[in-house]
Order: structure tokens, then C-alpha cells, then sequence
């Protein structure tokens, strides 16, 4: 067992759509099987590191990118000054934020104000550890995964909510509440365009959905229903991360930081961390149940075409969709302006839900009539 | 696996005491939410992750949070009253004992639940837990699966019709 | 095709409520005439397979000529229903506080229920049985609690919801000790692997608490009097007849397929219960001043009379119940329609209210008088032959004392429901009380139910049709 060598070898080793997911739960099990204790806890090891180094990977990039892009946006350089083009500011940020005093509020309740930031980067690591970054770097692959990312993304209303409420400040509450109305209402659509993937797919785990993907991603195998769920679990993603143009939580001109205003150096880093990898989190969800997973683009007939994008690793494709992704959301932030609360209510309600329904419907019949290609 | 499961138990049993005992009522509905979860790790022991994925989805994620609002919304102060033992308290608390003593006993004994032999461990994991839950709910329970959900839209449509704000 | 009935009320409630989506107010006048052209088709659809019998989905739905019958009583009562709050619904009424709105999700929520109550009694296992449970009462919540703006209904309905939930928990805490012992969920088979046991008399125990509540049985009928004088009055008729059929049908389910083989001697047990139902009920009937509280323990106390249909070696009374029943839907409607016919206009409730009835509108002083003698067991009403029935179930179980105490009580409820036909015919009327006009709706409303309640006593073979009924239904060739 040497356990240094699968990780080169997976990630840089060309994509082969014929791939078996061979997760590091089940290197690690299958270590137990050999009676191979050094094996087991070494891969016990690999994933948890695997899983806090992605998670302080993204936080560094993803707010580098997003104060660069929203510079450029905005006709400005964003961060230029430490190191080349500003590379090292996300360091100097969270190296800032470590060394901050920790106020918490006098009428604050303690015990809560303290577990919340707490609660909320916990359900953000409990999805990290299911998303199949590649065939082989994926940490646990479980055969309910994607009502597994629901229900543990659902837990980060429940951090909110406790942060609002015990900051003692009308403002957190308010933006608490906010959140908390918005969260819920959006999550109904946005499982419902989950439900549609795996209705076409005929699974519920991500490798699987992603298997399902070898001969063209859903996106294009599933006539208009995947576009609209596409679409649909898109918008509603963005409310459920409360980013522009869905931001009300944390409207900074009505409700000063919405429900982390009382909230100071690391466990506001830990709500803007859990922030920014929920970010990651939606775009990895979007890339495996719409975009083929870490497979790659391949146009049929094409031979010369597709082996040179097959020459092209899994994990690259991936990071790169991903990153596509999350610059589309950026991108949104940037550009469209904050909806008003009846609005944002009525967009869920009115039209976002009842869509959902008819898309479920047209894609069970879709699926019984084996109409997809 | 034994020790995972006397470990989540305890904590299940704790948390659920402590939403009997916690004055705040945020607290309470925490302990609720903690329970659950030991519950949700229970199931996983017991290789139903779906049920167990579901515990954690409606009650900690849905539920839950609508209690939160609530609670945060007609802002409950904590009382300080505790419990007092006065006579309706006791007989309660008997008839609570007896009924406790009466399920375990009923679990201790030789009680098996459903059709023998047909949802197996190997049967389950050959299908799959959801599989299997999707075979019965629109196979054999298709009806009251329906009726349900007739359920559920009268009650959405009588929330609206007591909760709606009146138009003048 | 056995479950036609129940699809066409469904669908019938579905398409009350889509249409109430795109008619305009005025439209909306004609939602109650589909509602009641759905009931009508039902009923017809059920005494059309009436001697048939059939069984759909493997045998967890069954449909035999005793559940036909209780579903003709569901549907009647439901149709009553209709008819009883058809002015209110429309606007039609002189007391503005009587006026009830949104009619659309009123006949909806109405006809699920009532789909609610024909799958209860068709339900052959735990599941499908507790589940058309809460259908049939979950609905009424909401109803009772429609005028929520008058806060006698608020707390009717807050009344109804608590102790509901709490009697649901309770009965659910029962089926589920018994599918534990007969590890099962059909009601057949738990009822062959059952024997009395510990565990097996606490089930009992929770179950009986749990029917005692939707039947509202002494001592588990606080809730009836706030939940009927709150709710709407054509709601508390149907709470009066529709939800207490209801309920007999889940406790002659539960008693008979799952409890019954396991338990030799109810006798006793029930009669007590009768006992003290009737007994209790009427004693409070008498000092009432509210009609509709009145009307709550009235009927309290027929539950009573009810119950003594389960006597005997079962299933002897069940003709005798079902009788009844046929006869107390009838007579208490039309009691019922006069009460309603009478608020609409005036939005009067006491009972002194009444007085000088007889002056201002004689018709339906008269109906309403053979309503109440009917009650109270007059002869040749049908409530006299129907309590000439039960009396018999018990006299031939031996319980003689039974029969006597149920006599006694026939004959203190005589004097409380001569009360209100003194107020009516003695008392004089207000100086310048004018005759009130009758809706034509109402008006055959109590000519149906007054027809009815003549009728079912004097016409010779509803009893003989329901015995037959009974003894060919497939339990009998299952059951012990």
C-alpha cells in the first residue's frame, strides 16, 4: 500500500469514460478486509485531509477570484498589492481575520452564538466528502447522495437561524428570518429539478448519474426537460446560497450584514468560508447531474477530436466546469440587481414551483416512454 | 458498531431529555434537532441510510426550522417555571412508566414485525433501501400513499382558508 | 371498479375546487349543484353494486353490501350536508353572521372527507385504515373552524384540532402495539394471531379511548358540546351524523375483525359504556339553553343507544345498528334542517328562542316536533322502531337491566325534547313576530328528511334488506 501514488496517477492520468469509481471509503475498507491497519487509518487520514485541504483551497481561491472578477467587473484592478496580482490576498485576509478580536454581543446567547458558525461550515464539509471530484477522488460514495446533499445543505438554515437569533440584534433576526423564508421556499424547486436528473438517470448516487453521462451528458440527452431543471435548480441555487440578485439576508443597506452582523474575525470567517464553498459545492452539483461529472466533452464521430479531449485528466474537467460555474454565479452577483421580498417570493412560488411540477411530469413520462436519447 | 450505537443511543436519550428539561424553548428545539440526528446515525447502523438521510432531511432541515421560526418569531421568553410534581403530574408520569414498561417488554419478548423472511438484510442490500420503499408505497400501500396526499392538500387549503389575512 | 364511488367523490372534490379557480362570484352558485350531482351519482353507483361484492388492490380494499350500506349512510348525511349549507354558501341568508364563505374549498374539503369516510370502512389493514382515518377527520378541523373570524368557531376548531390529535396519538399507540403482537398489517390476520394478553388489553384500552373520542362516548365527550356549538350549524350536523357513522364504522373494524376473535365476552363492557353514555348525555341534555349544545349531548346519548347494536353474539345487532343509524340520519338532519332554517334567518340559537314557532312558520314547527318525537322514540317514527331493534340486540343477550336503563333514558329524553316543542306550540309568540320566509332549499331539505324519517319506520323491509346485507358480507365467512 502506498498511498502517495494514487493520487498523481488519478488525477493526471487521461480520462477514460469506462472508468469504476474507486472511492478513498473504499480503499480504506478494503484495507480493513486485508487485515492492512496502517492502510486503513492511512486512508481514514486521506480523506479527512483531502477534505479540510479542499475546503481551505477553495476558500483562498474562491474569494481571490471573486474580489478579482468583481474588480474587473467594475472596471477597477481589485487586489494587486500582496504578491504578483494580488495572488497571496485571501491569505493576508484570513491571516487578518485569525488575529482579529472575537467580540461576542454582552446579550448574546453564548453557547449558541458560539456553535453556529460552527454548524454551518459542518454542513458544508458533510457535502464536500460526497462530491466525485474524479473516478478516484471521491471520499465516500453513498447510494443516496443526492438526497444526502439536500438534507445536509438544509442544515445550514438551521446555523443561520441560530446565528440571527442569538446575536440579540434585530438585524441578525431579520436577516435570519429572511434566510430562513427564503432557504426553504427555494429548496422545494431546487429538489425538484434534482428529482428530474435522477428520474433520467435512474440513481441516486453520484457516480452513478455520472456513469449515466458516458454516451452524452444530460444536458443535451434529455430534450428540454433537463434544460429547464437546469435552469430552475440554477436560480434556485443562488437563492438558497443568498447571493445577489437574491442577497436579502444580508441586504447590507437595509440590515447592515444581515444575520452575521454581530459576528467578528474567525467565526465570521467561518459563515464567509462556509459561503464561499457552498458556492463550490452548487457548481459541482450542477457539473455532475447536468454537465457529465468529470467526463469529457466528446462529439459523436469525431474520433480525432474526442481522444484528444480524452487525453484531457477527469479531475480537470471537472475543476474546470466547476469553474465555469462559479464564475457564471460571480458573474450574476455583478450584474443583476437585488429583488425585492415579494418578488423573490412570488418568482419561487409563482412560477419557479408549478414549472418544477410540469418539468417532474413531462420527465417521468420522458423516462417511462424511454423518449430521451 | 455496538459501541456507535450505545454511543448514538445515549445521546438520542440525553438530547431528547433535554428538550423536556431545557428552559429555553431554542434550546429544546436544539436537543431536537440533536436527537434526530443520533436517530439518523442509528438508522445508518441498521443499513437504511435513506430512512436515516430522510429522518435528518424533514425533521432537522424542515421541521425543525419551521419550529425555529416560530419560537423566533412570537419571541418566547424562558419562563423559569419547572416542573412541579403535584398530583396530575404523578398520575402522568405513571401512566408514562407503565407504558414504557409495557413496549419494552413487548420488544424484549419474541415480537416480529411485518412479513418474516422478506425484508432481509441481504434483500435489502440487493435492491437497495429505496428500492425496496418506493416497491411497497406505490405497489401495495398505492392507496393510502394517495390518500395522503389528498391529506395533505386539504391541508394545505385550510391553513390558507384559517391563516389567510382577510380581504376587505 | 369497486372503488367508482369513492373516485367519482375525489374527483368530483377536485373539480369543485379547480372550478371555483376560474368562476366568477356569481358563478359560484352552482359549485354546491355539482357537489350534490357527485353524491347523487356515488350513491347510485353504490346501491347499483350493492349486492355485489369486490375486493381491489390484493385485497386491502374490499367492498361488501355492510360497508354499502354504511357508505349510502356517509353519502346521505354528506349530501344533507350539502344542501344544509347551500344558503349560507350562496349568500342567501338574512343574518349575516350565519353567512359562510369560500364555497368552493368548502364542498371540496366536504366531499374528501367524505372520501375519507368510504375508504375507512372499505380499508382492510393498519395502514390504509388509519390513513382514511385522518382523512375523514382532518377535513373537519378546518370546517368547524371555517368562521374563524367568530371566536366561538376559533375555539371550536383549536378544541377539535388538540383533542383530535390526541386521540389519533392515542388510537395509533394501540394499532401499533397490535400490528407488534400480530405481526401483521391486514386486519384478518391480526386478528387470528392475537390472544389476550397484557400487552393485547392495553391495546384494547388505547383503542377504546381512541373511538371513545371521535364517537364521543362518556368519559372521553368533553370536546362534543364547544365543538358543536362553535362549529357552523350544517358542520354540526354532519359532525352529529356523518363523523359519528364514521366512527361506529372504525370501532365495528377494529372491534370485530382484529379484537373480536380474541375476546369471547364484550357484553358486559359495552353495556356499560351505554350505559353511562346514555345516562350522562341525557342528564345534561336537560339543563341546555343552547340548541346546539342541546343537540351535542342529544346526540351523546344516542351514541349510547348506538353502541348497543355491538351487544350480543356479534354480529345479531349489527342490522339493529345500522337500522339506526339510517333512522337517527334522518330524524337528527332533520332537526338539523329546522335549526338551520331558523339561524339563517334570525341567527337565534337559544332554545327559548323558539317560542311561538308554531305561529309564525307551522310547517316547519310540525317537522321539526316529528323530529324530536323521533329522537325520542315515538311510535310509529322510525326512531321508535329503531330503538325497538337495539332494545330487542340486548333483551336476547339477557341483559334485561340494560333494556330497562335504556327505557328510562328514552323516557327523560321524552321530557327535554318536549322542552323545546312547549317553546314552539305554548309559549306565545314576540308581539310582531312575522312569518319567516323558507328557502326553497331548505324546504325540500326537510321534506327529504321528513319523508325519511316516516318512511324508514313504516315501510316494511329496510331492516330485512339490511339483515341480509349483514349476514352475506365476506366477513362472515372470515371472521370467527
Amino acid at each position: 500500500m502506498d498511498m502517495l501514488d494514487f493520487f498523481p496517477s488519478s488525477i493526471l492520468q487521461a480520462a477514460d469514460t469506462s472508468w469504476q469509481t474507486v472511492t478513498i471509503a473504499q480503499r480504506a475498507s478494503s484495507a480493513f478486509r486485508d487485515h492492512d491497519l496502517s492502510g486503513t487509518i492511512g486512508y481514514l487520514l486521506l480523506g479527512l485531509l483531502f477534505t479540510a485541504g479542499l475546503l481551505t483551497v477553495l476558500g483562498l481561491v474562491l474569494i481571490y477570484a471573486e474580489r478579482k472578477l468583481a474588480g474587473h467587473f467594475q472596471c477597477r484592478l481589485g487586489p494587486m498589492r500582496v504578491g504578483w496580482h494580488g495572488i497571496l490576498q485571501s491569505a493576508a485576509d484570513g491571516l487578518k481575520l485569525l488575529l482579529k478580536e472575537d467580540i461576542v454581543p454582552e446579550n448574546a446567547d453564548k453557547l449558541l452564538h458560539l456553535g453556529a458558525p460552527v454548524l454551518s461550515l459542518m454542513a458544508t464539509v458533510l457535502t464536500l466528502a460526497i462530491l466525485p471530484l474524479s473516478p478516484t477522488l471521491q471520499v465516500v460514495d453513498l447510494n443516496i447522495g443526492v438526497i444526502y446533499v439536500t438534507a445536509v445543505t438544509s442544515l445550514g438554515v438551521l446555523a443561520i437561524l441560530i446565528a440571527g437569533w442569538s446575536s440579540n440584534n434585530k438585524w441578525s433576526l431579520l436577516g435570519a428570518m429572511r434566510a430562513g423564508a427564503q432557504i426553504i421556499s427555494y429548496e422545494l424547486s431546487a429538489t425538484l429539478s434534482l428529482l428530474v436528473m435522477v428520474l433520467l438517470s435512474g440513481s441516486l448516487q453520484l457516480s452513478e448519474i455520472i456513469q449515466s453521462q458516458s454516451d452524452g451528458w444530460w444536458i443535451w440527452k434529455s430534450h428540454l426537460v433537463g434544460v429547464i431543471a437546469f435552469v430552475t435548480f440554477l436560480i434556485s441555487t443562488t437563492a438558497e446560497l443568498n447571493r445577489t440578485p437574491f442577497d436579502l439576508p444580508e441586504g447590507e443597506s437595509e440590515l447592515t450584514g444581515g444575520f452575521h452582523t454581530e459576528y467578528s474575525g474567525l467565526r465570521f470567517a467561518f459563515f464567509f468560508l462556509a459561503e464561499f464553498v457552498n458556492m463550490f459545492v452548487a457548481s459541482a452539483l450542477i457539473v455532475t447531474l447536468f454537465f457529465g461529472g468529470w467526463m469529457p466533452f466528446y462529439i459523436g464521430g469525431w474520433d480525432g477530436f474526442n481522444s484528444i479531449m480524452g487525453l484531457i485528466p477527469p479531475g480537470i474537467w471537472f475543476a474546470g466546469k466547476s469553474a465555469f460555474f462559479i464564475f457564471l454565479l460571480m458573474w450574476f452577483r455583478w450584474t443583476f440587481p437585488r429583488l425585492r421580498i415579494d418578488q423573490l417570493m412570488s418568482l419561487e412560488w409563482k412560477i419557479l414551483l408549478p414549472v418544477g411540477f410540469i418539468n417532474i411530469f413531462l420527465a417521468a413520462l420522458i423516462v417511462l416512454f424511454e423518449w430521451h436519447f | 458498531m455496538l459501541l456507535t450505537f450505545y454511543i448514538l443511543g445515549t445521546v438520542s436519550v440525553l438530547s431528547a431529555l433535554g428538550v423536556l428539561v431545557c428552559r429555553s424553548p431554542v434550546y429544546s428545539a436544539m436537543s431536537l434537532v440533536c436527537s434526530f440526528f443520533c436517530l439518523g446515525g442509528i438508522y445508518i447502523l441498521m443499513n437504511v441510510e435513506f430512512v436515516a438521510v430522510i429522518q435528518i432531511l424533514v425533521y432537522a432541515g424542515a421541521i425543525l426550522v419551521l419550529f425555529l421560526f416560530v419560537i423566533m418569531l412570537l419571541n418566547i421568553v424562558p419562563t423559569g417555571e419547572s416542573v412541579r410534581f403535584n398530583l396530575p403530574v404523578l398520575i402522568a408520569f405513571g401512566i408514562a412508566v407503565g407504558l414504557f414498561a409495557q413496549i419494552s417488554g413487548l420488544f424484549l419478548g419474541d415480537i416480529q414485525f411485518g412479513p418474516k423472511d422478506v425484508y432481509t438484510a441481504e434483500a435489502i442490500s440487493e435492491e437497495g433501501s429505496i428500492g425496496l420503499i418506493g416497491r411497497l408505497l406505490y405497489g401495495e400501500f398505492v392507496l393510502p400513499f394517495e390518500a395522503i396526499s389528498i391529506l395533505l392538500l386539504v391541508a394545505v387549503i385550510g391553513a390558507v382558508i384559517i391563516g389567510k389575512r382577510r380581504l376587505n | 371498479m369497486f372503488m367508482l364511488p369513492e373516485l367519482i367523490i375525489v374527483l368530483t372534490a377536485f373539480v369543485v375546487l379547480l372550478l371555483d379557480l376560474f368562476f366568477a362570484e356569481e358563478q359560484k352558485k352552482i359549485l354546491p349543484v355539482l357537489a350534490l350531482i357527485g353524491v347523487l351519482i356515488a350513491m347510485g353507483n353504490v346501491i347499483f353494486w350493492m349486492p355485489e361484492q369486490g375486493v381491489v388492490f390484493g385485497g386491502r380494499f374490499v367492498f361488501d353490501s355492510l360497508g354499502a350500506w354504511f357508505k349510502l349512510i356517509f353519502l346521505a348525511a354528506s349530501g344533507a350536508t350539502i344542501l344544509l349549507s347551500w344558503d349560507r354558501l350562496v349568500g342567501k341568508v338574512s343574518d349575516a353572521g350565519s353567512r359562510l364563505e369560500h364555497p368552493g374549498e368548502f364542498y371540496s374539503i366536504l366531499l374528501f372527507t367524505l372520501s375519507g369516510m368510504m375508504f375507512l370502512i372499505s380499508a382492510r389493514d393498519l395502514v390504509t385504515l388509519y390513513v382514511s382515518l385522518e382523512l375523514a377527520t382532518i377535513p373537519l378541523f378546518v370546517l368547524v373552524a371555517w368562521k374563524r373570524e367568530n371566536a366561538f368557531s376559533g375555539e371550536a376548531g383549536l378544541k377539535y384540532v388538540i383533542l383530535g390529535i390526541l386521540s389519533s396519538a392515542v388510537l395509533i399507540y394501540g394499532l401499533g402495539i397490535l400490528y407488534a403482537l400480530g405481526g401483521s398489517m391486514v386486519l384478518e390476520e391480526i386478528g387470528k394471531n392475537l390472544s389476550p394478553s397484557p400487552a393485547f388489553w392495553l391495546a384494547t384500552a388505547l383503542i377504546v379511548a381512541g373511538i371513545g373520542f371521535k364517537l364521543a362516548l362518556v368519559p372521553f365527550h368533553m370536546w362534543a358540546a364547544d365543538v358543536y356549538q362553535g362549529a357552523p350549524t350544517p358542520i354540526t350536523a354532519h359532525l352529529s351524523v356523518a363523523s359519528k357513522s364514521a366512527g361506529l364504522a372504525l370501532m365495528f373494524l377494529l372491534f370485530f375483525r382484529v379484537l373480536g376473535p380474541a375476546v369471547s365476552e364484550w357484553n358486559g363492557f359495552l353495556a356499560i359504556l351505554a350505559t353511562i353514555t346514555m345516562t350522562l348525555g341525557n342528564g345534561v341534555a336537560i339543563v341546555q339553553q343552547n340548541i346546539k349544545r342541546f343537540m351535542a349531548f342529544s346526540s351523546i346519548s344516542q351514541a349510547g343507544y348506538l353502541i348497543m347494536g355491538f351487544i350480543g353474539p356479534f354480529p345479531e345487532g349489527m342490522p339493529a345498528m345500522i337500522f339506526y343509524l339510517l333512522a337517527y340520519l334522518f330524524t337528527n338532519l332533520l332537526v338539523f334542517a329546522v335549526i338551520v332554517f331558523y339561524a339563517n334567518e334570525t341567527g337565534a340559537e337559544a332554545i327559548s328562542d323558539y317560542r311561538g314557532l308554531s305561529r309564525t312558520n307551522p310547517l316547519m314547527a310540525l317537522a321539526m316536533m316529528i323530529g324530536l318525537f323521533s329522537l325520542a322514540g315515538i311510535p310509529p317514527l322510525s326512531g321508535f322502531v329503531g330503538k325497538f331493534f337495539l332494545f330487542s340486540v340486548a333483551s336476547k343477550a339477557g341483559l334485561h337491566w340494560l333494556v330497562a336503563v335504556a327505557a328510562v333514558n328514552s323516557t327523560v329524553s321524552l321530557y327535554y325534547y318536549l322542552r323545546i316543542v312547549r317553546q314552539m306550540y305554548i309559549e306565545p309568540a314576540e308581539e310582531n313576530a312575522v312569518r319567516l320566509p323558507v328557502s326553497p332549499v331548505l324546504a325540500s331539505t326537510v321534506g327529504l328528511t321528513l319523508l325519511g324519517t316516516v318512511l324508514v319506520g313504516i315501510l316494511p323491509g329496510f331492516y330485512e334488506n339490511i339483515a341480509q346485507s349483514v349476514a352475506a358480507a365476506e366477513w362472515w365467512s372470515i371472521g370467527r
